[in-house]
């Protein structure tokens, strides 16, 4: 019989290529000869036994013998089979004993790892959980969010419930619609009124959603009846907070709009509706769904569920039919209405999607920075080593063996820096979702798990492979007889200087653009400190006041109650003025509409002018400070009865009475005609570069709504003031709600909250790259000094001035560095081009911002080259010399 | 310098080589010691004893032609060195000092 092939395998491996033939041949002597009365059974387990003797006994036998040569030289031994754990082990031991050896390099290493590493998983972490992670929804990639959409009209992703009605009735491929809004609703409560953020919904919001109750029962198809609508469903917060999560509550009544309600149901803990996430407390709509006046009221977000063998495609083919079919059948309100049907995850991070990848890509060039610095610093080390890797190498280590010890070495710094990178980067998620703006969705989603481990393993392995394995191979190829001959093992790393200075331009030239970015947020970010709106911003204040109880039977008495609550307010001391308004700048909501001008050709509907309206008080202009530029403002006498009046802004006169006096001229707007008495001058946009928007505001009087703001002007820090107006305004009318209290540098910070967020993570990592591209620079150039040592001796020796020797350094220095700002310049012209959507009123390509930022790097680079020049002239040539 | 000695197993297999003369590899080496002291050898162990001897300059070695029987491998064959002849030399004068006057001690037991 032959011998296994699996035991002749591992003999191989284990018995020592001296040994090897005498060894093997007596055993297949043996097997021939020896055993021939054994049955081939027998004979087989006799050789696997003789196999396992040898294997153990030569392995143990291999330690001993190595244990004794290191004793006795020190030296790496000779090559032995790969793959053997103990010379795995032996292996980091000796890299281990080799790093500490030298802190500084390790360190510094180490460090750079982290921070790429840690950088880039803790924004990977954020995108991972916003972008990338499945929405905690049943079957989530078959839901889908539905919108009306009208080129004419600005895109929001809304629809109108008869229209939803009509859709489910028809469509095949989307198997399920549901359709919902937020609703502000009035709770009474012990403590009087108090606003809910509510939210009204079709049942069937709930069945797409697949939201389950904790308690009672969800929204059912009865529920749509009118006359059998007043049921509500609390979410689990509102259940827990103000219920104490008392599981009595269903089948209690509440008292919502003056209403009573019949509670039947909880949402499940941590069930929520996507976009609406804020809603408290669910009702069915006041109407039937199907009411058909409700068509052109397009205010609510429809979600749909895919039926599961459709496609994305084919739903969307099927809606745009049935939108075709809609219009006809009605032409006034859909005609010219399709309907776009997107990922329902797509729909709500969309937004910050741009947002999201800007940072991940910004973190990306700090990790390749890293990266570079890292390949350096081993460069630097493997040249450094030449000398001791000959050494070793004529010992008899062979080349596998010392790319083995150095790609050691490259590991255990690449698992440090990982795992370091690790521990910043769960401190650096924290931060980030703690620091985060409002609005950003899914961001409780957020959080380091072992995805995000095996992500930081990954680009540890990645980071050692990539810049272990290249050094080393670098580094290994040493000629014995040229790096011993040199004798200085500084000399011998001079024909790598080409691709240290690679490195140097590519992570100068990443910082750059890095420091661009940076510089661009910036500059945006200052301009909107800077804000000029065209009237005071200092000591303004804003509250919202709403009246909808039955108790007042027209729109004029809830107005003259709210002009009664201005008179209150005014009378506290400390108080200039007091304005109403519907909306204002920064706060409030904006209202656009078409609009006609009187005496002039109509146009289609679609095709006419839009503008911003607001319905004003008569204090309203004064107390904000906007000044009237011709005509009179409004006054009390412009009451209900009084000829129809309107207030237009400068830009809206410039616009349309471009020769001619608008004074006296007619508006048509909701069917109101109205005649021009005055113009005000313009508020300025808060995005600096946004045009002003043309605007008219009429009376409250003559349109008059149930809700207002009080603008209010004091003398004082008015968030002193809030406490005493709240008492003042709660004394009026028990049934007016009054909430929202902000300062107008409340509402400006309100609206800096996200651009300093994104200045301040940019800037971040700018600065991080900033230092990475310095000690890169500052190392090569140290590096190529400390070689140049004896030529700078002996020029000096020979009388060259200090001046001259640091001109030479710094001359070579800057020419990598130089290299990498001029392709980094090139590169941030094409890459900010993605920042626009954050900038305001700064081109991507902004000259000055370019230009500064070259001459920062440009001086970091200089200094981080002049600090070893100047060590350079220190030479004293006798010194240098007699190192040799 | 420290005088090399010999472990028991490290002199069976010494002798064995010196008994079998120019016909001393593996095979009958470890045939050798099993038959003369009646007990059953690792084979491991006698070509670990042999490489050690032979890193201690006390035994050589030389592989012969390839045979088919033997798999298209030769055998290695081992000689004794003048060092191993000495050490075996002493160590066999230290035991017969060690038992001299020792058979009336044994014969009482």
């Amino acid at each position: 019989m032959k011998p296994p092939v699996v035991a002749l395998w591992l003999l191989r491996h284990t018995v020592p290529a001296e040994d090897r033939d005498g060894i093997l041949g007596d055993l297949e002597e043996t097997l021939r000869t020896g055993l021939a009365d054994a049955s081939p059974a027998g004979m087989r387990l006799w050789y696997w036994r003789q196999t396992f003797s040898l294997a153990v006994r030569f392995l143990r036998e291999r330690m001993i013998e190595r244990r004794t040569t290191i004793g006795q030289s020190g030296a790496l031994g000779p090559d032995v089979p790969s793959g053997s754990v103990s010379t795995l082990l032996q292996d980091l031991r000796y890299a281990v004993r080799g790093l500490i050896r030298s802190p500084g390099f390790s360190l510094v290493t180490i460090f750079t790892l982290a921070l790429g590493i840690g950088a880039n998983t803790a924004i990977f972490s954020v995108v991972d959980g916003i972008l990338l992670r499945p929405l905690p929804l049943s079957e989530p990639d078959r839901l889908v969010a539905l919108c009306e959409i009208n080129p004419a009209i600005a895109a929001f992703c809304i629809g109108s419930p008869p229209n939803v009605e009509d859709w489910d009735e028809q469509a095949e491929a989307i198997e399920e619609f549901g359709l919902g809004r937020q609703w502000a609703f009035t709770l009474k409560g012990d403590d009087g009124i108090e606003g809910v953020s509510g939210g009204i919904a079709t049942p069937g919001l709930f069945n797409v959603l697949r939201l389950a109750p904790a308690l009672g029962r969800l929204l059912q198809p009865s529920d749509v009846d009118p006359g059998n609508n007043h049921v509500a469903v609390l979410s689990h917060a509102m259940w827990r907070t103000r219920f104490g999560a008392d599981p009595a509550v269903i089948g209690q009544p509440v008292v919502l709009d003056g209403e009573s309600y019949e509670i039947v149901g909880v949402l499940a803990s941590g069930a929520e509706v996507p976009r609406l996430e804020t809603v408290e407390l669910w009702a069915p709509l006041h109407f039937h769904p199907r009411e058909e006046q409700r068509r052109a009221w397009r205010g609510f977000l429809v979600y749909g569920r895919l039926a599961p063998e459709a496609t994305l495609l084919g739903a969307r083919e099927e809606m745009n039919v049935i939108a075709g079919r809609l219009g006809e059948t009605y032409p006034e309100t859909n005609e010219g209405w399709g309907i776009s049907v997107v990922p329902l995850r797509d729909c709500i991070v969309g937004s910050v999607r741009p947002t999201l990848l800007i940072f991940l890509g910004a973190v990306g060039f700090v990790l390749l920075i890293g990266c570079a610095n890292v390949a350096n610093l081993l460069l630097v080390r493997g040249a450094g080593r030449r000398c001791e890797l000959a050494v070793r190498s004529a010992l008899g280590a062979g080349r596998v063996r010392l790319v083995r010890l150095l790609l050691s070495e490259a590991l255990i710094l690449s698992v440090l820096g990982g795992v370091a990178g690790v521990l910043l980067s769960v401190v650096a998620v924290n931060a980030f979702v703690s620091l985060a703006p409002p609005g950003i969705p899914r961001l409780d989603e957020v959080g380091v798990d072992g995805r995000m481990l095996v992500f930081a393993l990954l680009l540890s392995v990645v980071t050692t492979v990539l810049f272990g394995v290249v050094p080393s191979l670098n580094s290994t190829t040493v000629d014995l007889n040229q790096a011993l001959k040199e004798g200085d093992p500084r000399a011998a790393g001079r024909s790598r200087i080409g691709i240290r200075g690679i490195l140097v331009v590519s992570e100068v030239a990443l910082a750059l653009m890095l420091l661009v970015g940076a510089g661009l947020l910036t500059k945006s970010f200052a301009g909107l400190l800077n804000w000029d709106p065209g009237f005071d911003r200092e000591n303004l204040l804003t509250v919202w006041l709403l009246t909808s109880s039955p108790r007042f039977q027209s729109g004029e008495q809830v107005v003259s109650l709210h002009s009664q609550a201005a008179e209150e307010v005014v009378s506290l001391p400390s108080v200039l003025s007091v304005g109403k308004t519907s909306a204002g700048p920064l706060f409030g909501g904006l209202e656009t509409d078409e609009f006609v001008i009187g005496g002039r050709p109509d146009s289609e509907p679609g095709q006419r002018p839009v503008v911003r309206w607001y319905d004003v008080g008569p204090n309203y202009f004064s107390t904000l400070g906007v000044p009237l530029l011709a005509g009179r403002l409004f006054t009390t006498a412009d009451v209900r009865e009084a000829p129809q009046v309107a207030i237009i802004n400068k830009a809206l006169a410039d616009r349309y009475w471009i020769d001619e006096d608008p004074l006296g001229g007619q508006v048509v707007i909701h069917g109101r005609t109205m005649m021009i008495v005055g113009v005000v001058g313009n508020v300025a946009s808060f995005n600096t570069g946004e045009p002003v928007r043309p605007e008219i505001y009429w009376p409250q009087m003559q349109a008059p709504r149930l809700a207002t703001y009080l603008l209010i002007r004091t003398t004082t820090d008015p968030a002193t003031l809030i406490r005493p107006i709240r008492d003042r305004l709660r004394g009026l009318d028990p049934d007016m709600r009054v909430a929202g209290f902000t300062t107008m540098d409340g509402h400006i910070g309100r609206q800096l909250v996200r651009p300093r967020f994104n200045m301040l993570l940019v800037g971040i990592f700018a600065s991080v790259a900033l230092a990475l591209a310095s000690v890169g620079i500052y190392g090569v150039v140290s590096y190529s000094v400390a070689m140049r040592t004896r030529e700078m001796g002996i020029r000096m020796a020979l009388g060259a001035r200090a001046v001259d020797i640091v001109r030479s350094v710094v001359g070579r220095g800057m020419v990598p560095a130089l290299l990498g700002i001029g392709i980094g310049l090139a590169g941030a012209f094409g890459v900010t081009r993605l920042l626009a959507s954050m900038l305001v009123g700064v081109e991507p390509t902004d000259g000055v911002t370019f230009f500064s930022v070259a001459a920062l790097l440009g001086v970091v680079a200089a200094v981080a080259c002049y600090v070893p020049a100047c060590r350079a002239t220190r030479v004293e040539a006798s010194v240098t010399l007699r190192e040799d | 310098m420290r005088r090399e000695s010999l472990g028991e197993f490290e002199q069976l297999v010494l002798l064995a080589i010196m008994r079998l003369g120019s016909d001393a590899y593996g095979v009958p080496i470890v045939q050798e010691i099993e038959r003369r002291t009646g007990r059953s050898v690792a084979r491991a162990a006698v070509y670990i004893a042999l490489r050690r001897l032979q890193g201690k300059g006390l035994v050589s070695s030389w592989l012969a032609d390839p045979t088919p029987e033997r798999g298209g491998r030769g055998k290695r064959y081992f000689r004794i060195e003048s060092a191993g002849v000495e050490l075996v030399k002493e160590s066999r004068r230290a035991l017969v000092s060690m038992w001299e006057d020792l058979d009336p001690i044994l014969e009482d037991r």
